[in-house]
């Protein structure tokens, strides 16, 4: 008890542990950037990424996940080495597969979360030796052009038009990607749509038209 | 879509979100999901507040090494990008005939199939290459129209996801999607008027417990 009352009287910063403090804080330790982190921020590099292969938006997503990466795979896996692995396989992912995310379903740090466990989950598995053939993308679809169920009807040949479509759509900019998903897989008004990904409405309404003429542009060429 | 009745409790969906449950019965929970938008959102929800707590903490362990770090950014940074996205072949469903009909297989079970069957009376039974250190066996369960098991007796826990068709017990009445977990010394005598298809876990051979079936008890494990 004595102890803790001098520590804190040497150091007293401790007494602002609020949230908003600790995220300032951290965001001076990971050295990529002096002023606060986001989450929006990281959804914005993200996009960066996917769209331009910025590699300034990359090193910036990289400096700040890859610690907190390797901590969790210090508790999950059984190495230092191993830790490490998983931050190499799972931003390397990132880098690769960053037009996967689609910002209307969540969070940046959610789909990184999502893409770490799934790496962490095959590791150990591979570790086991076993000659199954489960893989965690099997488990948590993360990373393959997602089937949306929210109002796909459930009949075989509706599911297989849907993920053909999926296909073409998964060629549009990262944008218009997210507009075509919101309205037509899930529902969402322009408006909706519009507040969801902090855009104005005429924004949402031009994107949509482009990515319909793109796509009837590749439907077209793909029934010749 | 059917009402889905049965669904996996939260601490199930809660361990299946953190990549803890075992992966035989994570099969049946990601496969639960493509039946149900109301767990396959809460899911969601999970893995957003585990990347809050997991992503946006402060990274423990020692620091790690700047050059490292370093090394391993400017390495990724000079990785291409994949070029091709999966493609859409690779992303479709396996189906399965059964009765007749073709019903599509959940993603979770796509890379351990195709089956071999085995049949006893107007019950097929297809082993599942998932190897558990647990020591708990999936399969796949054919049941004909009419048919069931006789009475028996769980020692662990024996877990059915419906995939087709339908199935009565004395607790209730499950469909297509419909997660049924029992625990513990349980007895049930499961019927199936129009005939099922589903995927079962169970941890331990079951033990008949009424007439001649009782004579199975050697080889119980022909359904375990």
């Amino acid at each position: 008890m004595m102890r803790q009352d001098q520590n804190r009287m040497t150091s007293p910063t401790i007494r602002y542990t609020g949230a908003t403090y600790a995220y300032h804080i951290r965001a001076l330790m990971d050295d990529s950037n002096p002023e606060m982190i986001e989450p929006s921020h990281l959804a914005q590099w993200l996009q960066r990424v996917a769209e331009e292969r910025s590699a300034d938006a990359y090193s910036r997503l990289f400096r700040y996940f890859a610690p907190r990466i390797r901590s969790y795979g210090l508790r999950h896996l059984y190495s230092e080495a191993q830790a490490m692995e998983l931050v190499q396989n799972t931003l390397l992912t990132v880098w690769q597969k960053a037009h996967l995310y689609q910002p209307e379903k969540g969070a940046a740090s959610t789909w990184i979360y999502t893409v770490m466990r799934n790496q962490c989950f095959d590791m150990l598995r591979r570790q086991m030796a076993s000659k199954e053939q489960l893989v965690a993308e099997d488990l948590w679809p993360v990373l393959e052009q997602q089937v949306e169920t929210d109002l796909v009807a459930d009949t075989g040949e509706n599911q297989v038009l849907t993920r053909q479509l999926e296909h073409y759509i998964h060629r549009l900019p990262v944008a218009q990607q997210a507009v075509v998903r919101g309205i037509y897989l899930q529902d969402l008004t322009l408006q909706e749509l519009a507040e969801r990904l902090d855009v104005p409405l005429g924004t949402i309404k031009s994107r949509l038209r482009l990515a319909l003429e793109k796509l009837r542009e590749q439907i077209g060429h793909a029934d010749d | 879509m059917p009402m889905i009745n049965h669904h996996p409790d939260p601490q199930l969906l809660s361990a299946f979100a953190t990549g803890t449950l075992a992966p035989s019965l994570s099969v049946a929970v990601s496969a639960h999901l493509e039946f149900c938008d109301c767990c396959a959102r809460q899911v969601h929800q999970l893995e957003a507040r585990l990347a809050d707590t997991l992503l946006h903490g402060e990274p423990t362990g020692h620091p790690l090494m700047a050059d490292d770090l370093e090394a391993m950014l400017q390495q990724i940074l000079q990785t291409p990008p994949t070029a091709s996205p999966e493609d859409v072949m690779s992303s479709r469903l396996p189906v399965l005939d059964w009765q007749g009909q073709e019903i599509l297989m959940p993603r979770a079970l796509r890379h351990l199939l195709p089956v071999s069957w085995q049949r006893m009376g107007k019950v097929a039974r297809a082993r599942l290459a998932l190897n558990e250190v647990d020591g708990s066996r999936a399969s796949l369960l054919a049941i004909e129209p009419g048919g069931g098991v006789p009475v028996h007796q769980h020692v662990g826990y024996e877990l059915t996801l419906l995939l087709a068709g339908n199935m009565l017990d004395e607790h209730g009445c499950y469909q297509a999607g419909d997660f049924l977990l029992l625990q513990g010394a349980h007895s049930h005598a499961p019927v199936t008027p129009d005939g099922c298809l589903c995927y079962t876990v169970l941890d331990a051979p079951v033990q008949f417990t009424r007439g001649l079936p009782r004579l199975l008890n050697g080889f119980g494990s022909l359904l375990y």
